[in-house]
């Protein structure tokens, strides 16, 4: 049974054992086509003005079935490892060890932003960005540059504390949990603002090249459980159905052939968090 | 990771056919052009519409213009994302994206909003830090 945990509390060997798997999958190729399915669904988003990843209701169980397939992976390589979660209202610094040597590596250098230190330092030969929409061959951080704090856990309870999951428009901005979780309700906010405080390949459309997307997102996902056992009674999804170009309940989530929201409500067989 | 399908695909592959006329023409000069509308990039008259832009900022050439209409089997009427808006730095694309009345953003600053596409590219230079975009498959 796999349980995702708080990074925080990950013992050293833990730690060594998620970053070697990762290593592992991009070694072999397989962690670039998660960049490469990332980046895909963003294009075709936007040019389609259907919200499938992203800006619309489906960004929550879009994104759980994105960990589900990128924990498989790493379970091929490490059957003990499982997408630590990064609390963001509680290590909120860069001095977190999150970020240290033995872990994710730091913050970048201010000349181009260039993570120096870490498995996933390019100079360290194992962490070569090759599905991009810039130049940069190397992991880009900046943490705390953009937006100087992460979001307040006063942010999340507020959110957690909203009834209805989304409303119409069911679009960026649009009232409920969703919109408030994914930080398109207000100016940088909660999701979004996490990606841009890390700053670097983390605020581009290929952000899973940083490893931390991972932690952040299985934080989002673990959100969205609590939110669910606030509100027993709130629809866990909305819209059920019938919304024009928007993935209601029982719309497939493409790529994936026959994925659905309803599919991705109950978490629990395929991973707990701790 | 399944890839996506063909149905899915097309809508982005029309996208990008589109901005092909665009992108060359950016090369002719580096010297600065006065934009066609005033520096906010906000075209007069208050509606809200992005007109042109052309400048130098921090030293990169940054460029945007309202795309040509698009064709029939593009226009689903309704959507904000894909509003039809270029923009170049250096003479290369970086995509951007509409989101209704929060504002733009674009493949480099992705879950930030921005008043108009010049706002987003003058961000997309602060965070390239001399790096280039790369135009690349959107269907891939
Ligand atoms: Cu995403
Ligand atoms: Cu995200």
């Amino acid at each position: 049974m796999t349980v995702r945990k708080n990074q925080a509390n990950l013992t050293a060997p833990e730690k060594k054992a998620f970053v070697d798997a990762v290593l592992e999958v991009k070694r072999l190729g397989v962690y670039d086509e998660f960049v490469l399915a990332h980046r895909t669904r963003f294009s075709i988003d936007m040019n389609t003005g259907v919200y499938v990843g992203h800006f619309g209701p489906s960004f929550l169980p879009w994104h759980r079935k994105f960990l589900i397939d990128f924990e498989n992976e790493l379970q091929k390589i490490d059957a003990s490892v499982s997408i630590p979660y990064w609390d963001w209202t509680a290590d909120n610094t860069v001095g977190s060890s999150l970020w240290a040597p033995d872990f994710l590596g730091g913050t970048g250098r201010p000349l181009d932003d260039q993570v120096m230190d870490g498995p996933f330092a390019h100079s360290a030969g194992k962490w070569t960005i090759n599905v991009s929409v810039d130049s940069r061959a190397f992991l880009a951080r900046q943490l705390a540059y953009r937006v100087p704090s992460l979001p307040p856990r006063s942010d999340v309870d507020a959110a957690l504390a909203m009834p209805t999951y989304d409303s119409p428009p069911f679009r960026d901005g649009s009232a409920g949990f969703r919109s408030a979780l994914e930080g398109s309700a207000g100016y940088m906010s909660m999701h979004n603002r996490v990606h841009t405080w890390v700053w670097g390949h983390m605020e581009t459309s290929v952000s899973p090249n940083d490893p931390v997307f991972w932690l952040h997102h299985a934080f989002v996902d673990k959100l969205w459980a609590d939110w669910h056992a606030l509100h027993p009674t709130s629809a866990e999804y909305l819209p059920a159905g019938g919304t024009t170009d928007v993935i209601d309940l029982n719309d497939t989530m493409p790529p994936w052939p026959n994925t659905t929201p309803q599919d991705m409500l109950d978490h629990t067989p395929f991973y707990t968090y701790a | 990771m399944p890839r996506p399908t063909r149905r899915q695909a097309l809508g982005a592959v029309i996208g990008v056919a589109a901005s092909g006329a665009l992108v060359g023409m950016a090369a002719a000069s580096t010297e600065t052009v006065a934009a066609e509308a005033d520096s906010s990039g906000i075209a007069p008259g208050g509606t809200g519409a992005p007109g042109s832009f052309d400048e130098v900022f921090e030293g990169r050439r940054i460029q945007g213009t309202p795309a040509a209409a698009r064709t029939d089997a593009h226009a689903h009427a309704g959507h904000a994302g894909h509003a039809g808006y270029r923009v170049l730095i250096d003479g290369r694309e970086l995509p951007v994206m509409q989101h209704g009345k929060s504002g733009w953003s674009s493949t480099i600053n992705h879950y930030e909003r921005f008043a108009t596409p010049l706002e987003a590219a003058r961000t997309a230079v602060i965070s390239l830090k001399g790096a280039v975009v790369v135009p690349f498959d959107p269907t891939a």
